[in-house]
């Protein structure tokens, strides 16, 4: 069985051009696989599935407006002036990217007092009517007019304004139904765009028309306004704040990472290979990974169209590990009197290898993160193709069939048999063993979201300032009600709105009020007209006669009585609202997505509704989305320990007994206590990250540990250690290098897997002979 | 409405105080710039105020007095004394509206005094009196030479709804405005300034 990598070279030995082809072709094949690659460059593969409430919140995440606007904020440098704020501005939004994100217009139509109170009708229901009925006799109209007269000598504001559209001042009914706290700062008329008292700040929002998931969307969109940053005045200057930005500087820390940690890593390869392996072979070892890349990235198109960009970028960091089996294979070549020896003595223990590595990145596929499956995926078939490669096409590469390491003349690399120390090794193992399970008792894994995001002081600071200087409270969180039409979505609202306001007075706003259902629309213009024909000639006449004892033509409130007293009044609908100067508002509050419509409940932090709107009403706050996810990624803790028991399932399968299985264990269990105590010595406990890169740590502690135990027990030197220390440096510099990132993932990543196989790899090479032979010395 | 409200207010902080005048609008902006240089040592500025509102569909015009206090860096009190009591303060865009005698203060409803922080933004703008901050949203013309007269319209088309132009009229000193006209579209309001003094200390509040 273990025959079949010397039988194989056998046959192809002399058939040498039909493997070339053979192997040519598989790669060619798989360069075209990997050319349909559909890439999603989103962040929605790093969302757990498992949860279908998170699920649906990664899909409404979108939706909600206000989490989805932008906030730019053009600032005049202390002491310069502030004259070019609004031109830049125009500027500014005229280069903004049609196809990216639009600039709100916050002074672009002021309602018209009119247009306004054009709504009241249809909104006014009975008790409102009473008011109107009585604010509007005869006996209210010496005081009204007599109070408009001096609200037009006054600083009167907004009562000028309404003068002759409401002389009797029942906007008072129509405004308290407007949603408050829309957080959105009013225009300056004049500059047309909102101005901080101080005159030097400038707001703009735009709205981006790409997902706040979609990475390259949100990059072309940072870029485009840092193109318009650059090209601003001097003295001015952009600050921004939006999730966008936070997605565009994830997107390009993971990319200046990977590009700076992978240059490193190639040149760190290339000089191990140079300096250890001191031969052409090198060539074919340095390809290896390359291999391994296409004929996973392939399957991995094949298997889950559309690849997750993060998974696969993650998965080319952990391709340090399908070089070793090259590795190991180059110096069994070099060691073994001849190639099918060699092989014949590597495919087995290597064979166990893969399987182990295969098997615990296989754990990894029950993950609930769709990103984590992919990589495993991924990480498994470049295991398997890695180690195919250098059983069967690597041995027929040139300079790497011929032994160039001869044993030393008279040198007996291994002595007469000995039993192992199993005494020595339970103890060893007993004592690591204890000592994970007291660090994981004292220091338990924690998993939590917040320590995945690029911590950005930057934006952090940016976005304070901009909420310092506009008084935005950043603190609100998003409800969405979802129904089959806009009707059932209000009504949810209204009803979610109310409970909320009734536990704590003015916390939650809605558009439910201003857009009640239809048949409570037709009620309250039935009786508008029935008070129009019972009131109405008589207020017309009564009101001219009284406004004209003051002083006021009798034309002067006209605009009052075509709204209040002529036709029969229009049902309010999201269209009347735009029609009266309201599309900001109404596009704020309501939203559509696959024929489901969403109205908005804008709430204070921490507001809670009852249990009857669980599964309808969807909360969009941070925390809330924080601590959602925190818990669907609780279950991500018991992968590891998961892939740790299978990976010692399977030494004790492949050696047949306790003592070399939990000595091959070894590596990978000091590994795994070096993170562990690592993460103690940090006061962190090991995050999500930290027990996602364990299955690694501990497959490839296994796999050192499986070569040495099967070397020792085989009495052959296929000079393990030496192809342990080369393929356990290129490891490090492959992955450890990412230790370097600045991108708190791949840091964490790279230090969790340095750390674990700066202890592996010194146990596989130095403890597991001294334990395995005894008090014998070599 | 709030903003024809401040357009007197920022105006007035601005053309209180002048320098004479060219007879176009270069010539209007040759003279911004002089004036800007001339009120740089003006830290505040204070006086009397007549305001006569002439509505279309009122017979007789609404005529009222009060006081202002303009002091740099950003505190503005604008009060009216007749025929009724009323005003707002502004210090570091905090605004206060109010309606009553001192001791029978009511304070205004928050609405209003979000539209006067906004239009606060504006009156601080022109009490920097920066030409191209002014220009920004103005277009400034000289209107006429004795005296002389700057016609002041919004560039935007979303202001002239409400304001159509406004024009200053000077003292033959140079140094005070004697008058604020503001064209609306269906009332025109004067604003005549007396007793202006330069300097004068803060009154306590």
């Amino acid at each position: 069985m273990t025959d079949w990598a010397a039988r194989l070279y056998i046959f192809f030995r002399p058939r040498r051009i039909l493997l070339g082809g053979l192997t040519l072709s598989l790669l060619g094949l798989s360069f075209y696989a990997t050319s349909g690659l559909e890439m999603d460059k989103g962040l929605a593969a790093l969302w757990p599935d498992s949860s279908p409430t998170l699920k649906r919140t990664a899909e409404l995440m979108d939706l909600a407006p206000f989490s989805r606007l932008m906030l730019l904020q053009l600032s005049a440098e202390e002491g310069r002036a502030t004259a070019n704020l609004a031109p830049a501005a125009d500027e500014l939004i005229a280069g903004l990217d049609p196809g990216l994100m639009r600039a709100l217009d916050l002074a672009g139509g002021l309602p018209g007092p009119e247009g306004l109170m054009n709504l009241l009708p249809a909104l006014c229901d009975r008790e409102c009517l009473t008011r109107v009925t009585a604010e509007s006799a005869p006996e209210a109209w010496p005081r009204a007019l007599a109070e408009l007269k001096g609200d037009l000598a006054g600083p009167s504001g907004l009562n000028s304004f309404f003068w002759r559209a409401d002389p009797l001042k029942l906007r008072s009914h129509l405004f308290r139904l407007f949603p408050a706290q829309t957080g959105r700062p009013l225009a300056d008329p004049l500059l047309g765009h909102p101005l901080s008292p101080d005159g030097r700040h400038l707001l703009i929002i735009i709205q981006p028309l790409v997902s706040m998931n979609d990475t390259a969307g949100c990059l072309a969109l940072m870029e485009n306004l840092e193109a318009l940053e650059a090209g601003l005045p001097r003295g001015l200057s952009l600050q921004t704040a939006g999730a966008h930005r936070h997605t565009a500087a994830n997107a390009r820390a993971i990319e200046t990472d990977l590009v700076l940690t992978l240059s490193l890593a190639m040149l760190l390869i290339l000089a191990i290979y140079l300096f250890l392996v001191r031969s052409w072979g090198a060539f074919w070892l340095f390809l290896t990974p390359a291999v391994a890349v296409l004929l996973a990235a392939a399957g991995l198109t094949l298997a889950f169209p559309p690849v997750s960009g993060l998974a696969l970028g993650f998965g080319a960091a952990v391709l340090g590990i399908a070089e070793d089996y090259a590795v190991h294979v180059h110096y069994a070549l070099r060691r073994a009197p001849d190639p099918p020896a060699a092989l014949s003595q590597v495919a087995a223990p290597l064979g166990h290898s893969t399987l182990i590595c295969a098997a615990g990145f296989g754990v990894l596929l029950f993950s609930s993160v769709p990103a984590i499956r992919q990589l495993a995926f991924f990480s498994a078939l470049a295991i398997v193709a890695g180690y195919a490669w250098a059983l069967i096409v690597l041995p027929h590469c040139p300079a790497m069939d011929r032994p160039r390491e001869a044993a030393a003349p008279g040198r007996q690399p291994f002595p007469p048999p000995a039993s192992p120390d199993g005494t020595r090794i339970w103890a060893v193992f007993s004592a690591l063993a204890g000592l994970n399970a007291l660090l994981l008792l004292l220091y338990p894994p924690a998993v939590s979201v917040r320590a995945l995001g690029l911590p950005d002081p930057d934006l952090s600071r940016d976005q304070a300032a901009i909420e310092k200087v506009w008084r935005l409270d950043g603190g609100r969180q998003i409800l969405l009600a979802e129904g089959a039409d806009l009707r059932e979505a209000l009504e949810l609202a209204g009803l979610a709105t109310r409970e909320l306001n009734r536990r704590e007075p003015g916390s939650a706003a809605s558009l439910a009020a201003l857009l009640p259902p239809p048949d409570e629309q037709q009620a309250n213009l039935l009786a508008w007209a029935i008070f129009v024909r019972t009131y109405g000639p008589g207020l017309k006449s009564g009101l001219i006669e009284a406004a004209g004892r003051e002083g006021f033509e009798a034309a002067a409130f006209e605009p009052f009585f075509r709204w209040a007293l002529t036709g029969p009044g229009r049902p309010v609908s999201p269209d009347s609202l735009r029609a009266a100067c309201l599309g900001p508002l109404a596009d704020s509050f309501l939203a559509e997505k696959g024929g489901r419509h969403f109205a908005v409940i804008l709430a204070e932090a921490g507001a809670r509704l009852s249990e009857d709107f669980d599964g309808r009403i969807f909360v969009l706050s941070a925390a809330g989305l924080e601590k959602n996810l925190s818990q669907a990624l609780a279950g991500e803790k018991s992968l590891w320990p998961l892939c740790a028991l299978l990976c010692l399932a399977l030494l004790f399968r492949a050696f047949r007994g306790a003592v070399p299985a939990l000595l091959a264990f070894l590596p990978a269990l000091g590994g795994l206590t070096a993170v562990l105590l690592f993460q103690l010595l940090r006061r962190q406990p090991p995050g999500l990250v930290e027990t996602a890169a364990l299955p690694l740590v501990i497959c490839l502690g296994a796999d050192y540990g499986i070569v040495v135990v099967s070397e020792l027990r085989a009495r052959v030197d296929l000079g393990a250690p030496k192809a342990i220390f080369v393929s356990g440096l290129s490891t490090l510099a492959g992955i450890g290098i990412l230790i370097l990132a600045d991108h708190p993932v791949l840091h964490a990543l790279g230090r969790t897997v340095f750390v674990g196989l700066a202890v592996a790899m010194p146990l596989s090479i130095w403890l597991l002979p001294r334990l395995y032979r005894g008090r014998k010395r070599l | 409405m709030k903003i024809r409200f401040f357009l007197i207010l920022t105006l007035a902080s601005l053309l209180l105080t002048a320098a004479p005048a060219g007879a176009d609008q270069s010539a209007a902006r040759r003279r911004l710039i002089s004036l800007s240089a001339a009120l740089a040592d003006v830290q505040s500025i204070n006086g009397q105020f007549t305001q006569e509102k002439k509505f279309d569909f009122l017979k007789e015009p609404v005529i009222s007095r009060g006081v202002f206090f303009f002091s740099r860096p950003d505190y503005l009190h604008w009060e009216y004394l007749a025929p009724g009591v009323s005003g707002l303060d502004l210090e570091g865009g905090r605004v206060r509206a109010w309606t009553g005698p001192p001791e029978k203060r009511l304070p205004q409803p928050e609405a209003m005094a979000e539209a006067a922080r906004l239009a606060a933004g504006q009156v601080l703008a022109w009490m920097n009196l920066d030409p191209e901050a002014i220009e920004a949203a103005y277009q400034v013309t000289v209107a006429g030479e004795e005296p002389l007269r700057l016609e002041v319209i919004p560039k935007r088309a979303g202001a002239r709804k409400f304001i159509e132009a406004l024009e200053v009229e000077f003292n033959a000193d140079l140094r005070t405005v004697r008058q604020v006209t503001l064209r609306e579209p269906e009332s025109r309001t004067t604003l005549t300034f007396s007793a202006v003094r330069l300097n004068q200390p803060r009154p306590a509040d």
